[in-house]
């Protein structure tokens, strides 16, 4: 390779700067795969390697807590729930009380091991329990009675990264699905999203050349800024991405679920060195109305798998420290079973962490069983102690940047 | 010049527009929000035929679409097949019959979808088709949970026929509606336990919005619901199951119907503002306008007893809707994105279900699939990476030739019977874009911008387009065909 080369756009700045004047980025053609690889190859500066990651696992439609963490000296979890009341001889208990569901073998090694923590019944007040409404509560972080159209991420960007230097990686991945509410901001971030499985390449042509071209400079205001915006970070990030994710070679097994698929891609990007420091991946199929017993086995089954999939994957690369994820999920479920084997909507929820940096493993109080019939748990920790925690202690960020009201801290990282 | 909303009341806001601001820039605005593109042909047409008149054609009397007739069918072999089943004793023949069950719900489902595709991009279809979508987008079924092509169809066959008449009256129909009852468990909702699902979106999604009611008017209007049932794809009440005892709902008590409770809902003020709302959020804005626009606009509707086509007609003749604020600045569904490049670029849609789903999901939008009840959200969550991509390589599709060789009987019907109803144009291809390639590189330039984009676009933008054209030595069509496709994957053209 020639050393007079012309440096490459990396940053935003630069790349516009490059397209006004009438080259986009193939006007350095040629050499676009040349930096990729060229970036692959020398991995990331040290500096970055300091940075803290955030790994979200959203538990979509609503995940039964109760048959996740057991509390199988309680008589009363029993006698609610007569069908579904998981065998206390079957559980893999952690503690004189507690226990988690016994598909989740890999999350009980990781407990013990340190590396999982429990977060108790994790919820907020007035709870919703409507999904998509309770999603938007966990995802803008706001009381239950406020709208916000901005989510905890999203602001979390806007406050740590408006003003620093860009690069041209993005500020955070989502993998599967549509865009969630949690990364929506005031200011347009470089918000990548990709499919959780299937082929991944990015191809180039003269009509994206000259797309590049026509991306003008000084950016619109309102939709067709946020477009232009989009499409300017979609075109730098997407065929660098591609190529991580098509080189990476994994250092543990990940099973064919999307879920562990998802990771795998978020395993391969990190060790990539891409300068992102949150993620979103989704596992779906948590609304359990009716005869969940099996279907509940099989989404935790995955959830236990992937995860230590994931931490040894991380563990191997020796990316471990770097790297803490959260599950979460909109609500828990009604702790009296239904008429069908199921579990209707209900309100709080354990969470687990997930990380070498782990303190404390289990958080909080269990919930109170002592309830009528149909009602509801009420919550003993709000969700946004833990997001408050996780930005102040693991992502270093002020979290009254990023939730309007102070929440105590907890001591989980 | 029209007015902007600041300057206006709510009052003055949802009044006519003044005969003299009705010009072809008010068309092509009225063209691709209440359809899918503005064609200039489409401009002329409904400019010259006036706003009001071209409204009343729009929005008054409903065309039917057929029931394709793959539906019926598959129908028809699901009923035959479960008496096999019901008289077989073998597992694995049993299993055989639910799998051939399946593949004719598929295969009607993936029939069903490229029909109404080409349906809706039918210019004079295209208003009716987009509120049906804006319908479905309130009374919302998904594929995902009913499975039945044929109630999928008759679901949005409803919203089609009944939904230019009395809201009311509509919401009373879908409560009926069998793939509604079966989306929403109302199904197995029995006096003795009655499932909420259906009475919460009722209130929620349907009628009055969050905040309007409370969790014990909910309870109460469950029971109202119960006994709805399905028999043989049709609606049946199971009275033995249905609960006529008395409830209290909105302060009021009665032996309320289900029927019953959708009157009720309509005497609370706030299910005044609730469709116009989403009216605004659907076709105008994805900023909400203060409260006072809903009720005013509400408060009209209520008094013309909650007429769709009455609504429709004032909505979209309001100085509100042609404020210039609202110009070009609205994010294109995937569906629109979809027909109305095949509108703006002279093309049928392709007949090749697998084609056109899989390039609908991979933008975001799965036909008759959106991902909860609340429908799609739509605005800037059409927009990321991911779905950019999709579009992107939509737009390059079209300037391909499919591989025929490639396909599979059913698709080679397909395509022929497509060819052979006249409904064959699949792809641009360089010969149709010649005699534009004659013309100079900056008339090129301003015909494709002022034909394709909502909003007139930088000088930059132009520039580079027409250096592009001045490349030596390179075939026009080519470099016409780069242009056009720059155009088509950029910012401006996702706008509406």
């Amino acid at each position: 390779m020639k050393s007079s080369q012309p440096s490459l756009p990396l940053t935003r700045r630069e790349f516009l700067r490059s397209s006004v004047s009438g080259m986009g980025l193939l006007a350095f053609s040629g050499m676009a795969p040349a930096f990729l690889t060229r970036s692959i190859a020398a991995q990331v500066p040290i500096a970055e390697r300091d940075r803290s990651i955030l790994v979200l696992v959203q538990l979509a439609g609503g995940n039964d807590g109760l048959n996740t963490v057991i509390p199988f000296q309680d008589d009363q979890y029993y006698k609610l729930r007569p069908n579904i009341a998981l065998k206390a001889n079957d559980l893999l208990k952690l503690d004189g009380n507690t226990a988690l569901h016994p598909d989740m073998v890999e999350m009980s090694e990781l407990w013990k091991n340190g590396k999982l923590s429990i977060v108790q019944n994790v919820g907020y007040p007035n709870p919703n329990r409507s999904h998509f409404r309770s999603t938007e509560i966990w995802e803008t972080a706001v009381d239950s009675n406020d709208t916000s159209y901005t989510g905890w991420v999203g602001r979390y960007l806007d406050a740590t990264c408006a003003g620093s230097p860009e690069s041209s990686d993005p500020n955070a991945v989502h993998i599967g699905g549509e865009l969630p509410q949690a990364c929506l901001s005031q200011v347009p971030h470089n918000i990548f999203g990709m499919p959780a499985r299937g082929n991944y390449n990015a191809r180039r042509d003269p009509s994206t050349e000259l797309l590049e071209g026509i991306i003008s400079q000084d950016l619109q205001e309102g939709n067709a800024g946020y477009l232009e915006q989009t499409l300017m970070d979609t075109l730098v990030t997407e065929q660098r991405v591609s190529n991580v994710i098509n080189q990476y070679k994994p250092m543990a097994k990940y099973q064919n679920d999307a879920l562990a698929q998802s990771l795998k891609r978020v395993a391969a990007l990190i060790s990539a060195g891409l300068e992102t420091r949150v993620y979103f991946v989704k596992h779906g199929g948590f609304d359990t109305h009716a005869n969940q017993l099996g279907s509940h086995a099989r989404l935790l089954g995955q959830l236990s798998s992937a995860l230590n999939a994931f931490q040894t994957d991380l563990e191997a690369h020796k990316l471990n420290d770097q790297v803490l994820t959260m599950t979460f999920s909109e609500f828990g479920r009604r702790p009296s079973e239904n008429k069908s084997s199921g579990t209707d909507h209900g309100t709080s929820a354990p969470l687990f962490v997930m990380g070498s940096g782990v303190k404390d493993t289990l958080v909080g109080t269990p919930p109170s069983l002592d309830i009528e019939h149909n009602q509801d748990l009420k919550y003993s920790t709000d969700f946004r102690q833990v997001y408050s925690t996780v930005l102040n202690n693991w992502l270093k960020s002020d979290p009254t940047k990023v939730i309007e009201k102070p929440f105590l801290p907890l001591n989980f990282v | 010049m029209t007015t902007s909303i600041k300057n206006l009341t709510p009052r003055k806001a949802w009044a006519p527009i003044p005969h003299k601001q009705w010009g072809k820039d008010e068309a092509a605005h009225l063209l691709r929000r209440a359809g899918f593109s503005a064609t200039p042909d489409r401009v002329n047409a409904i400019h010259e035929q006036g706003l009001q008149a071209t409204l009343a054609q729009w929005f008054t009397q409903p065309s039917a679409m057929p029931m394709p007739k793959q539906t019926a069918e598959a129908e028809e072999t699901y009923a035959r097949m479960n008496a096999l089943i019901r008289n077989s004793d073998d597992e694995e023949e049993k299993r055989e019959m639910r799998r051939l069950q399946r593949m004719a719900q598929n295969d009607s489902y993936d029939d069903y979808a490229v029909r109404w595709l080409d349906i809706a991009s039918r210019s004079n279809f295209s208003p009716q088709e987009k509120y049906v979508m804006f319908l479905q987008d309130i009374f919302v079924v998904a594929r995902a949970k009913e499975r039945h092509t044929n109630r999928l169809f008759e679901h949005q066959n409803l919203l089609r026929m009944q939904g230019m008449g009395e809201y009311p009256t509509l919401a009373k129909a879908v409560s009926r509606s069998p793939a509604m009852i079966y989306y929403l468990d109302l199904h197995r909702s029995r006096k003795a336990s009655p499932n909420e699902n259906f009475a919460r979106e009722l209130f929620e999604l349907f009628t009055l919005g969050e905040g309007n009611y409370t969790e014990q008017d909910i309870k109460e209007a469950a029971r109202a619901f119960t006994g709805y049932r399905i028999k043989e794809n049709a609606f049946f009440m199971a009275k033995r199951d249905h609960d006529d005892s008395p409830k209290s709902i909105f302060g009021e008590t009665g032996n309320f119907s289900g029927d019953d409770v959708i009157d009720l809902v309509y005497r609370q003020p706030e299910a005044q503002s609730f469709v116009p709302r989403e009216m605004v959020l659907f076709y105008l804005t994805d900023r909400n306008l203060p409260d006072d626009f809903y009720r005013e606009l509400g408060r009209l509707w209520h008094a013309h007893n909650y007429d769709m086509a009455y609504l429709l007609q004032k909505f979209f003749s309001s100085r509100a809707f042609y404020a210039p604020e609202f110009r070009g600045n609205l994010i294109k569904s995937p569906t629109q994105y979809y027909i109305g490049l095949c509108q703006d670029m002279n093309l049928d849609v392709c007949p090749l279900p697998g084609m056109v789903l899989n390039q609908l999901n991979a933008m975001g939008q799965p036909f008759y699939n959106p991902p909860n009840v609340r429908g799609w959200v739509g605005g800037r969550h059409w927009i990321n990476a991911t779905t950019l991509s999709a579009r992107r390589s939509l737009a390059k599709r079209l300037f391909s030739p499919i591989d025929e060789s490639e396909l599979n009987a059913d698709d080679v019907l397909r395509l022929s019977a497509a060819r052979e109803a006249g409904r064959g144009r699949f792809q641009v291809t360089e010969d149709r874009l010649r005699t534009i390639a004659a013309e100079n590189p900056e008339y090129i330039v301003h015909h494709f911008c002022k034909f394709f984009l909502p909003v007139w676009p930088t000088q930059s933008y132009r520039d580079q387009l027409v250096r592009h054209l001045q490349k030596p030595n390179q075939k026009k069509e080519l470099l016409v065909k780069e242009v056009l496709l720059a155009i088509l994957q950029s910012p401006q053209y996702q706008l509406c």
